[in-house]
């Protein structure tokens, strides 16, 4: 097994990844090297699925964009998390062609945004968090005011 | 049954897992966890809390079962039984006092809420410590910031990163 599926592995049963899926912030649904598929829950408890591509991991940031399980596809646009300025801006379809997610931890998205160092330290991907770091940043996302709730 | 068990203290930087017995007792599961400590720490006045404990279940509980929670069990090895926290915002500063496994999201709800915040635009603040750019995860206890005999923390709660561009 080559060392980035190796530390990826190790990673999913460390304390700090077990401990978001224990408090219910995010669920383990596959991995199929180089994909990891992790349920994300929202505040309104929906769940959407990311799907990673963590390959060079953990020194290299996953990318990655939300998908359908059942069809095995990136989801439809249509049915991405809605919302305020905040949610548009890092779910934000034209972006890579909806397969990355706008957000300073995402490996494609950091490119030619050094800047974004420097103005995001804590969204930067950080190795010693490992994958629940990116995790982190989308479910607080999702909990966030800007989140529209599905209609009950 | 084995029931997982989140481990955090002044002696070491991130969270740690054991996982032990749901019959095991309390003092077990305080030797289970100080043997997660560095070698040679002198573990003679470290003191077991559970995370955003109220009701001080702890004092009640002789087994491990008794402080099963929804969302695991998370305990905090401190020497200090109490940290004084100060929180500064607008020119002006809180200070309280709370256990060491007092998690930093719950410090910031209550420093949103006597600062007079709403619940949304308090979820829009994060806690920096002071004089410095670090902002600990709202799941890091206290008592991980706070080092024996210091046992304080003076945070300034400051706006969320949002990505503008």
């Amino acid at each position: 097994m080559a060392p980035d599926e190796q530390s990826l592995r190790a990673d999913l049963v460390s304390a700090r990844f077990l401990s978001g899926q224990d408090r219910h912030r995010w669920q383990f649904q596959q991995l199929q090297w180089p994909y990891l598929f992790v349920d994300i829950i929202a505040r309104d408890r929906r769940a959407f699925t990311l799907r990673l591509n963590c390959s060079g991991f953990p020194a290299l940031p996953p990318t990655g964009t939300f998908w359908n399980l059942a069809t095995n596809q990136r989801l439809p646009f249509e049915t991405w998390p809605q919302g305020g300025q905040r949610i548009q801006m890092a779910f934000k379809s034209g972006w890579k062609n909806g397969d990355a997610l706008y957000i300073p931890c995402d490996r494609e998205s950091i490119a030619g945004h050094e800047g974004w160092v420097a103005q995001y330290p804590q969204l930067i991907w950080n190795p010693a968090k490992g994958i629940s770091h990116y995790l982190e940043v989308v479910h607080e996302l999702l909990q966030s005011r800007d989140y529209v709730c599905a209609a009950a | 049954m084995l029931t997982r068990i989140y481990i955090q203290s002044e002696h070491f930087p991130d969270v740690k897992l054991i996982e032990i017995d749901d019959h095991a007792t309390i003092d077990e599961l305080k030797h289970v966890a100080l043997a997660l400590l560095p070698a040679g720490t002198d573990a003679s006045e470290l003191a077991l809390s559970v995370e955003d404990d109220e009701d001080d279940a702890l004092c009640h509980a002789t087994h491990v079962k008794h402080l099963k929670k929804e969302h695991g069990i998370r305990a905090h090895l401190h020497r200090c039984r109490q940290i004084e926290v100060h929180v500064r915002f607008g020119g002006e500063t809180k200070q309280h006092t709370f256990r060491p496994a007092t998690t930093v999201g719950r410090i910031r709800l209550w420093a949103g809420h006597h600062f007079g915040m709403q619940p949304g635009d308090i979820a829009e603040h994060v806690l920096q410590i002071a004089g410095t750019n670090e902002q600990p995860d709202v799941d890091i206890h206290i008592g991980t910031l706070a080092r024996c005999p210091a046992c304080s923390v003076t945070f300034d709660l400051v706006p969320a990163h949002r990505i503008n561009g």
